[in-house]
């Protein structure tokens, strides 16, 4: 204790300037609006790394728990790839049949219309590039549209947007043939027509394009059922249904040329006579 | 004693109610106010000086709304100085009746006795509100210049309110 008292006397003098700056500091802090914000900074990055310093101690004695749960994690991975594996092997059989069958060729969307009743859309390859009239078009998530015009460089066509268009389609699981067109007019939705009553449509089913022309591969996804309704006078369900594919972003899509149209053209044709 | 406490008054109204309103060439904040301690005679350890500077840095700090900016500055300048002094000056010159003016203890010895003491003072003013180190070369420049003319006032001052019988000389 007397230690103590005589350290105090001895340094009587800095210890008292040091409370002079101890009250003008808490002054400084208290009443100054920059000094506040930056003590506050600095204290929230000292207490910021003082708890990242925690975290990083705390993590290394965890990690013998977190090893065991990647162990179990990995595991339900691993199943998980193998399934996807088997999964691969298939579509790589039902691809190759698609890509002898179909050409895709590559375009980017130069100008689009969403808010006519008759929309259409501009691509930035023509007949050099091998796009033909009648050729469908899809997009990275699904259907688009069909080319109407072709120039040299530029080509032109009608998208689901498009009260002319009717796609072929087909409805679910069960593959219920229908047809899709937009009469809405709103550029999110389309309608999904001729599907009798008795077929038991559920909200969320989607919508495939057909293989019965040759204009779209099948089951390319058009749109998802979003309402169903039950009308009087027709025999057939109002189905209203949201387009995958956005209209109002879309940029990069794939003009879909099957190599096999004409053979199948023809047959048709020989057998009508 | 008496005119002494009224030059003090003085320098703390003119520190108050002109150099803290008063910015020269835009940039530049003068303190004649360490005028006071700068000059004031040294007893070693004094909390007495140590109480005065703290409450006149409060005061102008009420006035200037500098909130303990000048109170700490000031405490720090006082602090630095007891120490400064018997560094600088040969133990047996230093007495308790000693007023540190240019008259007293010669311009030079004045010179580079006030000089690291201002340029401390000023530091401590400027960078205390620094926000950024890229600002560092201007505060400097702003330190540097603020302090050769506070010194300048301090000394013109001093010719102004004080005088001696001895010869006005560089020594």
């Amino acid at each position: 204790m007397q230690l103590l008292y005589r350290i105090l006397v001895k340094n009587h003098y800095l210890i008292y300037f040091l409370l002079l700056v101890c009250i003008s500091f808490f002054i400084l802090i208290n009443k100054n609006v920059y000094f506040q914000s930056s003590y506050f900074n600095s204290s929230n990055y000292v207490i910021g790394n003082l708890f990242e310093f925690k975290t990083s101690i705390t993590d290394y004695f965890l990690l013998k728990e977190l090893n065991n749960k990647m162990l179990i994690e990995n595991n339900a991975l691993k199943k998980r790839l193998l399934e996807l594996k088997e999964i691969e092997k298939n579509i790589k059989k039902s691809n190759f049949i698609i890509h002898n069958k179909f050409d895709l060729i590559p375009a980017k969307i130069i100008n689009n219309s969403v808010s006519n009743q008759n929309n259409y859309f501009t691509l930035n390859k023509g007949y050099n590039d091998n796009i033909r009239v009648g050729l469908g078009v899809i997009g990275s998530f699904g259907v688009v549209g069909k080319i109407n015009s072709v120039s040299a460089n530029f080509s032109r066509g009608s998208s689901l947007l498009n009260s002319r268009l009717m796609i072929p389609a087909l409805l679910g699981e069960v593959n219920t043939i229908c047809t899709a067109k937009w009469i809405s007019r709103d550029p999110e939705t389309i309608n999904i027509m001729y599907i009798p009553k008795h077929i038991n449509v559920i909200i969320g089913d989607t919508v495939f394009t057909s293989s019965f022309n040759s204009v779209f591969p099948s089951r390319i996804p058009i749109a998802v059922v979003k309402n169903i309704n039950e009308s009087i006078n027709s025999n057939f369900l109002e189905i209203i249904a949201n387009l995958i594919e956005d209209f109002y972003s879309i940029s990069y899509v794939y003009v879909i040329k099957d190599k096999l149209a004409k053979e199948k053209k023809l047959i048709e044709l020989k057998n009508e006579k | 004693m008496k005119n002494k406490i009224l030059f003090y008054c003085m320098m703390f109204l003119l520190q108050v109610l002109v150099f803290n309103k008063t910015f020269f060439f835009n940039n530049l904040i003068l303190t004649p106010i360490i005028i006071i301690f700068l000059l004031w005679n040294h007893k070693k350890n004094s909390l007495f000086l140590l109480n005065i500077a703290f409450i006149v840095g409060l005061f102008i700090d009420f006035f200037n709304n500098s909130h303990g900016i000048f109170s700490l500055g000031l405490t720090l300048f006082v602090f630095i100085r007891n120490y400064w002094i018997e560094f600088y000056f040969v133990k047996d010159k230093i007495s308790a009746n000693v007023f540190f003016t240019s008259y007293e203890i010669g311009i030079k010895s004045f010179f580079y006795y006030s000089i690291p003491l201002i340029v401390i003072f000023q530091s401590f003013i400027y960078l205390i509100e620094i926000d950024s180190i890229t600002n560092l070369p201007s505060y400097l420049i702003k330190i540097i210049f603020s302090s050769f003319f506070t010194f300048a006032l301090i000394l013109l001052l001093q010719l102004l309110f004080f005088k001696s019988n001895k010869k006005y000389e560089w020594r």
